[in-house]
């Protein structure tokens, strides 16, 4: 099969596939509907992830590999913030309290997990073992950091605990200066400053093109907005009107009384 | 909230703060030469194409709710017209698009993987700063978050 044939169908569908399904689920009230989304969303994603070994030939697919490793880091940071934020002072869906050392430890594992891949020899790489770094690695570490700076100070300036947002602009702008001065064991510090620069005009790049096109659609809405016909005026309700309100209103409140 | 919240504005502007200033110092570096540019122009034609296609869908629904079925075409009119201009000011600028690719194809295909990668970056950032918040409102010592009525 020609290989760009065997990239379409072993990657490119997949992703699209998952697109759908996840609609599917999201979008669909009936449950035959949302099972389809679910079986085609989970069918698609192990499709997705085998293709390194599928399409080797296709440079994409690095993407897929890379997700190998964020998948279990971010699905493991999940569970441990929901444990410690489900642990703590809460109505609906509390655990026990217990839970919130775990919860804690599996961030710090997390944590401690990114900072392996980036300065010691646990990078992600590709399978065909050229020794080479994987590419999307180098773009995720530097955009993490510089949307975390972003995202820690729009919390800061909004949350009104300003401890936690605190810390948080601490971590990532400690990464920060630490991978662009200290050399990893595989990426340096120059490859990181290198690439910091590409990562900023990548971020910057999907922002203005998401307002962008945000500003076009809000522009077509509040054009039809503007020309919507206003509602008819009503007549005041009649003395009859009033009194079919009236006695509604009496027995509602009787029966909240009972009650 | 006892706090006065500032302006939308202010938060979306700091939010892109440091992107914005990466990305100047990055345009700025004679040794950078138009790459930064030409990945900043790369990611916002692609991130403008999708969450077009994206607000093109929901303009569907918009307009079997609003009884006005000419809003997705003229919203796509629109959005075309800003994407040529957009696109134009961008090519009037030289041979810009191609990065490491030999082909449209390839350039259009690597797009959207970086595109991905970055928004699962931006992502991950998201969750831990919200997750971090959301924690320590929870954990607060001395305050309760249950509601009184539901006691």
């Amino acid at each position: 099969m020609d290989d760009l044939i065997r990239a379409a169908l072993l990657f490119w569908l997949p992703i699209g596939f998952f697109v759908l399904g996840i609609f599917l689920y999201l979008s669909r009230d009936s449950n035959l509907a949302k099972k389809l989304g679910a079986v085609t969303s989970i069918i698609s994603l192990s499709l997705f992830l085998i293709s390194p070994f599928t399409v080797p030939q296709s440079p994409s697919t690095e993407l897929a590999q890379l997700s190998w490793y964020i998948l279990p880091i971010a699905l493991l940071l999940f569970s441990g913030l929901y444990m410690t934020s489900f642990s703590g002072n809460v109505v609906v869906g509390k655990i026990h309290s217990n839970y919130k050392y775990i919860g804690i430890s599996l961030i710090f594992v997390c944590i401690f997990a990114l900072i392996l891949l980036q300065f010691f020899s646990l990078a992600p790489r590709f399978p065909d073992s050229t020794g080479q770094i994987n590419k999307y690695w180098l773009i995720f570490w530097p955009t993490f950091l510089i949307s975390g700076i972003g995202l820690s100070a729009f919390g800061f300036v909004l949350a009104e605990n300003r401890k936690s947002m605190s810390i948080c602009i601490v971590f990532f702008i400690g990464m920060f200066i630490v991978s662009s001065a200290i050399d990893g064991a595989e990426i340096s510090s120059q490859m990181f400053r290198e690439i910091l620069w590409l990562a900023g005009a990548d971020l910057l790049g999907l922002l203005v093109g998401g307002v962008l096109s945000i500003a076009v659609f809000a522009l077509v809405i509040f054009a039809y907005e503007r020309n919507l016909q206003s509602p008819p005026e009503m007549d005041e309700p009649t003395e009859q009107e009033w009194s079919i309100i009236r006695k509604h209103l009496t027995s509602n409140l009787e029966v909240n009384e009972d009650e | 909230m006892n706090r006065k919240v500032p302006m939308l504005g202010a938060i979306v502007a700091l939010f892109l703060f440091p992107a914005l200033i990466i990305s100047i110092v990055g345009f700025s570096l004679p040794e950078q030469g138009d790459a930064p540019f030409k990945r900043f122009a790369n990611s916002l034609l692609t991130s403008y194409s999708v969450v077009t296609l994206f607000l093109i869908a929901n303009m569907v629904f918009y307009a079997d709710s609003r009884h006005k079925p000419l809003s997705p075409i003229v919203g796509m009119l629109l959005s075309l017209s800003a994407g040529f201009i957009v696109a134009y000011l961008i090519f009037s600028s030289g041979d810009i698009m191609y990065e490491q690719n030999s082909s449209i194809r390839a350039q259009i295909f690597s797009n959207i993987v970086r595109l991905v990668v970055t928004l699962t970056s931006v992502l991950s950032a998201g969750l831990i700063v919200v997750g971090v918040g959301f924690s320590f409102m929870m954990n607060k010592d001395g305050t309760d978050n249950t509601d009184s009525d539901q006691e």
